[in-house]
This record gives structure tokens, C-alpha cells and sequence, in this order.
């Protein structure tokens, strides 16, 4: 049955189970199969569709592939605005991720000082992030409207009010509620780093006398540095696949102001019922999720090494 | 004042008086049929994919008496009305369905009856023995029946057309001395007015978001100037008729006299501008109509005119749109849901339909001078079909019949829109649009 | 000296009202649309908006009654709940096997499931779509289930592997040696100590089941919608239903608000899938 080479080599890895080195694979098996069957499939769906010039609701039998034609047109057709779309992914992720991260370190030092009611304050920052994100969008879009709360706001302190729906602003709208949202993740996450901060590091540097300042950048931020490239991945992924704000608040516009890669994604598929060429932007947003993810890890642990 | 009340309190009674009249008559008949329909097909369960709309809303007042008629029982899964679309076309695009009936709008019907998804429905309404005197097609006017016709045949029965005009705040143009606009000239005159003279009132809202919301204004707005969507003699795409972008630089024009936010504006952030006072005319779906005069929910109920749409250079236009039930193909229980839709929809309950916020779409209702007394848009939803119908009769129409109109509607209404904010030109837009258009009616 | 206790006394003072005016701006616009669901129609529109006003129950009778929204959070509740639990079967022998074994390619497939967890539910919607239809389970509740296992079971394993080999082997080791089989040995040594983060994976998943919106739009219809995709109720051609929505909104958001609080301590080890502990 088995070579005597592989017999010999289980004879030596053998343990006290009987098939020893089976059993991590049988115990992810089910895990495995769930996942990746589903998963699979639905790739292999997906790819199939963008090659094709398959339209919403035709049949699926009627599609006729059409090579790579999809996503040449995506990348390189004058009226594509899939490269608009990257470009305002980009200003979205970097919209968020840059105040959310300083917002987030700042708040954490604050709330990180002894002080009565922290565990209070800690639980209310829990809340935004758990909120339905549809139900986040539908209250935001009544609240950014033209005569809505954040423009009563703007207009009791600064006395101006703000087109919250038109181009210039859209966007920012759409990043203000996230920084809402999602700030509270970063403080989170930084005041748990901030508490097992070991204490000996900065007993010294109070003796050569170094202010706080100065502590922060050459103490705490160095070793804060893991956790804030960790934070900053996590955060990185889950903006990229942002859908159901945007969609419920401007659905992708006006224009293209708000039509980030998912809501190109949606917006070709479902509403120009392009299945092709929306199928084709779905693997490319794909692609650069696992990609730039995989970089950032990479990048996380030199950084981390170095630290 | 009081004179006014007693007018309305007579109109009431004269209907009423004639309701009962005509509804003995038909609630004989509607017995007797109940008890017909009960006989085959009690305990039938019939499943409806509707939008939420006030139209629904009046049905969901009337369906536990039409359960308690034939002993059959209804479903309704209700949801917004871009999500319906998309529900709809997915089961077409899988060859199935969940649904015995849906609520379609005429955006869809080609599509759907293309794809033998929807039931051609000259079976039905030609057979006496399955559809009653009391339900009168005939009486359905012309044009929101020949909305659902594809290929020879009717695909859906229509409940609630919508026509488009110009609702205005009466008080207002009365406290300025300002004359009803007939040309879009004036429009932007008037709104230009309120917008620079009136605190807190802006000139005019209408819906403008990107998609389908927009291509819906714009539509409104391209024929008055002559622009073109296609050629009606070759039915190829002519968006580059110089009127189309003249319409497009209008709409920009007006934009400023809109409230802030315009270009975001779904139809109920139109409605809602308008109901709350803040614009002093609209240019919007009839279906608003109820909505404006429901004092509950406006702050303008009674102070609002209706007129017909605005002539521009090329003409006075406007144009017909609307839902109706489509029956599905893959249905098991047909007869029991044409029995549903006959009795939602016919003659023998419109007045129950209406009262309870329907939309109307019979001659009888709105021809009659009473329910025109009593409902002020009546004159201005007939005044425009006329203006919808010149557009027909040049082989024009605001949504073409067409499967791929999901399609065509959507580039309409993205590079339309990108141009209504100034992302791109409007000669770059009308460029892109051509030339998508091309790529689309050559597949 | 006594002048500087003096400006760090104001200075303590100043950063906590700071830390207090922070935070409550972080919860202000959550308690203001609590606020809102008891508002009527007009009183949501209001500029500026109303502080003071007659509590109305009308919008929750509205969505209980007209809106069977009950039946949505049912929907929503076995749905989150089963799969969740679901999850959990299948994801923790998994998590044992990647904590406890050294085998070949194990960081590959671990981060392999890392990988499909980012993947955007609307990029594959279209075509869980029609996998749904192929094996006729559109608009089921099992579907729903089964499609989020997608995400959940990688996000599961990833966090629960810290929950693992935080627990010392040694201690499984000694039961194994006194005659008890590695399953049993997991079963009454190592699952109970790991119980906390287990509950707290659990509460995670399901407040995501709860939330999430893409593939519940578009994978249901009539019998399995849940929750989130309730808002295309609100848009309707009578206006936006504001009162209604803010009503369901605060009825949705519920349960997962007391969850979270309840799991709070575990929260930060949750949201950065157990790469650090809270």
C-alpha cells in the first residue's frame, strides 16, 4: 500500500494517537471545507462572470465571454471612472484612517490619566462601534441634511451652514461619520497598549529629566508602535469594504463623489447592470484588499522587528 | 372660508350619494363573485412583491375584506422601490420566481415580459368569465394601459399613473403678485425671485440624485428644449440634438434656486422640501399630489396650485409613468391572483381606493367633476397627459420601451449628473453618454 | 510650590472635563437619535432641532403594529444565533488545531482564512447569488447562515487561537498522562478556562450577523430579511417615515448595545481579532 519510505517516516513521527499527523488536518477539515467550498465557488462564479458581457437579468446560459475585454475597459476606456472610483477609495481610507488614528492616540492619553468614571466612559465608547452601520447611514443622512443637526451645530458656533450633499462635502460627511463610528475603535485599542506600558522606561527618564513630551515620542510611541500597525491594518480592510453607509447616505453620489470601490462594485452591477464589468471590478477590489493587506502586514512586522 | 367648507361639505355628500348608489349595484355583483372565487379557490395563498407606496398603503386597507370575500389569503412583501427592481431582475435573471404578482413600474416592463417573466395579460382581460363587469379596463385611461404594452401585448394592469407637473404655493405667488409660469423662462424668473426675495424660501426642488432619479427630472426637462435621447426614426441613440444640452444647462441654471443639497435629492427629500415650506413650486411626480394636500404630513396642505408643464422653445411636454401589477409567468395560483388584482384594481372599489390614498388612474375618477372639485390636481394630471401624449405622438417618450432601459436610464442618469454638479462638461458628458449608449443598443 | 499644585489642580481639572466633554460627544448623536424615536413627524425636521417635547409612543406602535417589526428581529435573532453557534462548532477545533499542533504549511493556511475573511461581502454577493439559486436556497434563513459562516469562521479562528495558547499546555499534557484521551483533556481542561473569550467571540459574531447589511439585502426577500435591510421600508413614495425609522433603529440597536456592554472587557481583544488583549 504504502512505500516503505512513508511508512517509515510515520513510524517516527508517531505518537500516541494513531494517526498523529492527521489529526490538526481532520480538526480544521470541517472549517476548511465550509469555508473554502463556499468560497470557491463563489470566486469561480465571479471569474466566470467577468469575462463575459452577461447583463442584470439576462440568463446566465446567455452570457458570451468576451476574454478580458471587461477589464480593459474598466482600466483603459475613456468613460471609465473605475480609476475615479480608486481615487476616491484612496481619499476615503486616508480621510479616515489619519484622523481617526491621531484622534484615537490623543483621546486614549486623556482617558488613560486616573480619573473617576473611566470604566464608564470606555463602555460609551463601545456603542458607535456596535451600531447597525444601515441604520448609522439612514439617522447620518437626516443629520448632515442641509437643515439637520451638524449644520445647527456649525451654525451656533461659526454661523455658517454647510452643503453637506453636494460634491465638495459628500465625501467629508461620509468620513466624519466613520471617524464617529470608528475613532472609538483606536482609543480602545491604544488604552489597553497604554496600561501594559511597562513602568521602568519611564522612571528613568524622569531622572534624566526629560519632559512629557519628550517621553511620549521616545518612550511611548516606540512602544506603541506594534499595536498602532496593528490597529492601522485592521481598520485599513474593514474601510475598503465600507458599503452600507455610503449606499444608504448618497448611494455613491452626487457624481461619482462618494462612489468608492464597493459602491462602483454595486453601482455597475446592480444599477447600470453591467454584470461583466462589475464582476470584473469585484476581483480587482479583491485583489487590492489581499494585496495591500499582504504588504501591510509585511510592512507591520520589519516595522515591528525594528521597534 | 365658510362658503368654501359648505362647497366641500356638498361635494361629499354628492359623492357619497353616488358611491352607494353604484356600490349596491356592484356590491351584488362583488358578492356573488366573492362567493364564485371562494368556491375554487379558498385558502389559496397568493404572494405580491410591492414598493411602499400610497397606493399600497390603500390596498393593505382593502385586502382583509377581499380575504374575508373569497377566503383567499394574501402576502405582501413590501420594499423600497429601487430594491424591488433589483429582486425583480434577479429573478430573471435566474428564471424564478418567489412571487405570484408584482407591483412593476413601466421602467420594467419591457424587461420582465421579454424575458416571458411576466404573464401576457390579453388572456385574462378578454375572458368574461374570469374578469367581471364591475372591473372596466376600458376605463383605465389609454395611456397608463399602453405604458405595459411589449410586443402587441398588455403585461400589466396599472393602478397608479403619474404624470409630472408644476405644483406652486398659491399664497405665495398671491402675496408677491406673481403669475403662474407657462415657459421655462419664467420658471427660472419666479424661482430665482423667491430665491433672492423670500426669506427662508427657496424657488423650486425636484429630485436630482444620481441614477435613475435624475434621468427621471432631466427626461422632464430634455424634450421642452428639443433635445433628443434617440433619434424615433432610426432608434439610434441622439443625445447630441443640441436641445439636449441646452437642458442640461438649464437644470444647472435652476440649480441655484433650488434648495442647498438638490443634487442629493431622492423624490422624498423633494417632497419634503416642499411640504415643509421651503420651496414655493415643485417640479415632481403627480403621486406627490395626495402627499402635499395630506395636512398631517404638510405644512401646505390647501395652498398648493397645480399647473401643466412649462413650455420651452421646442414645446410643452411631459410624460407618463407608473406602476401597475404584473402577474408572473412561473405562478401556480393565477386565476386566484388575476381575482386579487381585478378586485384591487377594478372599477367597483376605486372609490374605497382612493379614499384610502390611492393613486388615481380611471377616466371615471377623473373626469368627474365632483372628485375635480374636491381634488385641485385632478385638472393638472389631465391637462398633462394631453402634454405627454404630443410627446407620443412625435414617437417620443420620457422612458423608452426598450429591455436594456435599465441600462440606458442609468448612463442617462450618471454622466447627467456628474455634468448637473460640474464634475465634467456638459459637452464631455453628452460625449461619454453617446458614445455608451452606442456600445449598448449595438450588443 | 504651592503656586504649581495649583496649575496642575486646574489643569486636572481642564483635561477631565476634556475627557467628559469627549466622550459625551462620542455618545451624543446616539442618545439624540434615541431622543428622535420619540418625536413626532414634524419634530424630527425641526431647525433648530427640538429639545423639549411630548414624548410619543406612536412610532414604535406604528412599527410594531403596521411594520411587524418583530417579525424582522426574529429574523434577524435565529439567523445571528445560528450561525453564530454554528461557528463556534466548526471554528474551534479548527482554532485547538492551529494552537496545539506543529504542522506542515499552518501559517499558510491560517492566514489563507485570514484572506477571505477581508473579502467584501458585495463583491461576492452577486455571486452568492447564484449559488443560492442554483441550489434553490434564495431567501432562506439557512442560506444566510451558511453564507456568513464565510466570514465568521476565520474571524473566529483567529481570535480564539490567542484565547488557546494563552492556556498552558502543560496542563492537558498532565491529564493525558493520567489516562485522559486528548478530546476529553480539551473537553474539561482547556474549553472551561477558555469559556470568556469563547462567549466574548460569540457576542462579536453575533452583534456582526446583526449588523450586516449587504448580503441580507440581496440574498433575501420575504421570509428571511432581517433587521438592517428594514430601511427600505422608510423610503417610501409618502416621504421619508423619519419617526419609524428612528423607532427601529433604536429597537435594532438594542440588544447589541447591552451585549457589548456585557463583553466589554473582552472588546478590544474582539475587534483586533485577538491580537491584543484587552
Amino acid at each position: 500500500m504504502s512505500t516503505p519510505k512513508a511508512a517509515g517516516k510515520t513510524r517516527e513521527t508517531s505518537g500516541r494517537s494513531r494517526h498523529p499527523h492527521l489529526t490538526p488536518y481532520s480538526l480544521i477539515l470541517p472549517a476548511f471545507a465550509v469555508v473554502f467550498l463556499l468560497a470557491a465557488y463563489s470566486f469561480f462564479w465571479l471569474i466566470q462572470l467577468s469575462l463575459t458581457d452577461l447583463t442584470f437579468g439576462q440568463p446566465f446560459e446567455e452570457g458570451v465571454s468576451v476574454g478580458l475585454e471587461n477589464y480593459r475597459w474598466l482600466l483603459f476606456h475613456k468613460s471609465s471612472t473605475f480609476w475615479s472610483a480608486v481615487r476616491i477609495t484612496g481619499l476615503h481610507v486616508s480621510g479616515t484612517l489619519v484622523p481617526e488614528l491621531l484622534l484615537g492616540l490623543l483621546i486614549a492619553l486623556l482617558l488613560s490619566r486616573k480619573m473617576r468614571g473611566n470604566s464608564i466612559f470606555t463602555a460609551a465608547l463601545i456603542i458607535p462601534i456596535v451600531l447597525m452601520p444601515s441604520m448609522v447611514g439612514m439617522v447620518a443622512r437626516l443629520y448632515f441634511s442641509y437643515d439637520g443637526l451638524i449644520n445647527f451645530f456649525i451654525e451656533t458656533f461659526f454661523g455658517a451652514k454647510f452643503n453637506w450633499g453636494g460634491k465638495d462635502l459628500a465625501l467629508l460627511a461620509v468620513i466624519l461619520v466613520d471617524i464617529w463610528e470608528w475613532t472609538p475603535f483606536f482609543i480602545l485599542i491604544f488604552l489597553a497598549g497604554l496600561q501594559t506600558l511597562p513602568p521602568d522606561p519611564y522612571e528613568a527618564a524622569l531622572v534624566d529629566g526629560a519632559s512629557a513630551l519628550q517621553s511620549f515620542w521616545h518612550i511611548t510611541l516606540p512602544l506603541m508602535t506594534p499595536l498602532i500597525l496593528t490597529a492601522l491594518v485592521l481598520r485599513f480592510m474593514d474601510v475598503l469594504r465600507i458599503f452600507d453607509v455610503i449606499f444608504v447616505m448618497f448611494g455613491g453620489g452626487p457624481g461619482t463623489a462618494t462612489t468608492t470601490l464597493p459602491l462602483y462594485v454595486y453601482r455597475t452591477t446592480l444599477l447600470a447592470e453591467d454584470v461583466g464589468r462589475g464582476s470584473a471590478a469585484s476581483v480587482m477590489l479583491i485583489i487590492l484588499i489581499l494585496a495591500s493587506t499582504f504588504l501591510l502586514v509585511r510592512l507591520r512586522q520589519r516595522l515591528s522587528f525594528q521597534a | 372660508m365658510v362658503k368654501d367648507k359648505m362647497q366641500q361639505v356638498t361635494a361629499l355628500v354628492v359623492a357619497t350619494a353616488l358611491m352607494m348608489i353604484t356600490a349596491i349595484g356592484f356590491s351584488q355583483d362583488l358578492e356573488a363573485w366573492g362567493q364564485q372565487i371562494r368556491a375554487q379557490h379558498e385558502g389559496t395563498e397568493v404572494v405580491l412583491a410591492v414598493a411602499s407606496h400610497p397606493s399600497v398603503e390603500a390596498f393593505k386597507k382593502m385586502i382583509p375584506d377581499f380575504e374575508a370575500l373569497t377566503g383567499i389569503e394574501v402576502t405582501l412583501d413590501e420594499m423600497e422601490e429601487g430594491q424591488l427592481g433589483q429582486k425583480l431582475t434577479l429573478e430573471v435573471a435566474s428564471n424564478t420566481t418567489s412571487y405570484d404578482a408584482a407591483m412593476t413600474a413601466i421602467e420594467r416592463n419591457p424587461k420582465l415580459a421579454n424575458a416571458a417573466w411576466s404573464e401576457p395579460l390579453e388572456p385574462w382581460i378578454e375572458d368574461a368569465a374570469k374578469t367581471p363587469d364591475w372591473f372596466d379596463y376600458e376605463d383605465i385611461l389609454a395611456a397608463y394601459r399602453d405604458m405595459f404594452l411589449w410586443d402587441g401585448q398588455h403585461f400589466a394592469i396599472p393602478f397608479a399613473g403619474e404624470t409630472v407637473f408644476l405644483f406652486y404655493r398659491t399664497d405665495l405667488f398671491e402675496e408677491h403678485g406673481l403669475e403662474v409660469p407657462t415657459t421655462f423662462d419664467e420658471v427660472l424668473e419666479v424661482a430665482k425671485f423667491f430665491d433672492e426675495n423670500v426669506d427662508g424660501v427657496d424657488g423650486v426642488s425636484f429630485r436630482a440624485r444620481l441614477g435613475w432619479e435624475f434621468t427621471y427630472t432631466w427626461s422632464i426637462f430634455l424634450f421642452p428644449f428639443g433635445g433628443r435621447m434617440v433619434d424615433p426614426a432610426t432608434g439610434e441613440p441622439a443625445l447630441t440634438a443640441p436641445g439636449t444640452a441646452a437642458s442640461l444647462e438649464y437644470m444647472k441654471e435652476l440649480a441655484q434656486y433650488a434648495p442647498v443639497g438638490v443634487e442629493s435629492y431622492s423624490f422624498p427629500e423633494a417632497w419634503d422640501a416642499f411640504m415643509l415650506g421651503k420651496t414655493a413650486m415643485m417640479i415632481e411626480a403627480s403621486a406627490a399630489a395626495p402627499e402635499v394636500e395630506n395636512p398631517e404630513k404638510s405644512l401646505v396642505a390647501g395652498k398648493v396650485g397645480y399647473a401643466p408643464m412649462p413650455a420651452g422653445p421646442a414645446g410643452a411636454y411631459s410624460g407618463v409613468w407608473g406602476w401597475g401589477f404584473s402577474m408572473t409567468a412561473g405562478s401556480q395560483n393565477k386565476d386566484a391572483t388575476w381575482a386579487l388584482i381585478t378586485y384591487l384594481t377594478g372599477k367597483a372599489l376605486q372609490d374605497e381606493y382612493l379614499e384610502n390614498g390611492g393613486i388615481v388612474s380611471r377616466t371615471s375618477a377623473l373626469g368627474d367633476p365632483e372628485l375635480q372639485a374636491q381634488f385641485a390636481y385632478y385638472q393638472a394630471t389631465l391637462d398633462t397627459l394631453e402634454q405627454a401624449a404630443a410627446l407620443n405622438a412625435q414617437g417620443l417618450s420620457v422612458v423608452l420601451p426598450l429591455p436594456e432601459w435599465g441600462q440606458f436610464s442609468d448612463i442617462l442618469g450618471n454622466d447627467g449628473a456628474r455634468a448637473f454638479i460640474g464634475e465634467i462638461g456638459v459637452d464631455e458628458a453628452i460625449d461619454n453618454m453617446q458614445g455608451q449608449l452606442e456600445d449598448l443598443l449595438s450588443n | 510650590m504651592k503656586r504649581v499644585s495649583i496649575g496642575k489642580f486646574v489643569s486636572t481639572r481642564f483635561l477631565d472635563l476634556l475627557t467628559l466633554l469627549v466622550v459625551a460627544g462620542f455618545l451624543f448623536p446616539y442618545l439624540f437619535m434615541v431622543s428622535s424615536a420619540f418625536k413626532s413627524r414634524l419634530e424630527t425636521f425641526a431647525y433648530p432641532p427640538v429639545w423639549f417635547f411630548r414624548p410619543t409612543l406612536q412610532n414604535f406602535t406604528n412599527i410594531l403594529g403596521d411594520m411587524n417589526i418583530m417579525f424582522y428581529m426574529r429574523n434577524s435573532t435565529v439567523i445571528a444565533l445560528s450561525s453564530t453557534l454554528l461557528t463556534l462548532l466548526i471554528a474551534i477545533p479548527a482554532t485547538y488545531s492551529f494552537a496545539r499542533f506543529q504542522f506542515p504549511y499552518r501559517e499558510g493556511i491560517a492566514y489563507a482564512f485570514l484572506g477571505l475573511q477581508m473579502v467584501p461581502g458585495i463583491s461576492i454577493v452577486f455571486a452568492l447569488f447564484f449559488v443560492a439559486q442554483t441550489f434553490n436556497l434564495y431567501d432562506t434563513h439557512i442560506f444566510l447562515i451558511l453564507a456568513y459562516l464565510l466570514w465568521n469562521i476565520p474571524y473566529a479562528i483567529w481570535m480564539l487561537r490567542g484565547f488557546v495558547a494563552a492556556i498552558p499546555v502543560d496542563l492537558e499534557e498532565a491529564a493525558m498522562v493520567d489516562g485522559c484521551t486528548r478530546f476529553n483533556a480539551f473537553r474539561y481542561i482547556t474549553l472551561p478556562l477558555m469559556a470568556g473569550g469563547v462567549a466574548a467571540t460569540a457576542i462579536l459574531i453575533f452583534i456582526g450577523v446583526w449588523n450586516e447589511f449587504s448580503l441580507a439585502f440581496f440574498l433575501t426577500s420575504l421570509d428571511a430579511r432581517t433587521m438592517p435591510t428594514t430601511i427600505g421600508f422608510f423610503m417610501t413614495h409618502s416621504g421619508i417615515k423619519w419617526g419609524p425609522m428612528f423607532a427601529t433603529a433604536t429597537l435594532g440597536t438594542f440588544p447589541v448595545v447591552v451585549f457589548a456592554l456585557i463583553v466589554r472587557r473582552h472588546f478590544v481583544s474582539a475587534l483586533t481579532f485577538g491580537a491584543i488583549k484587552g
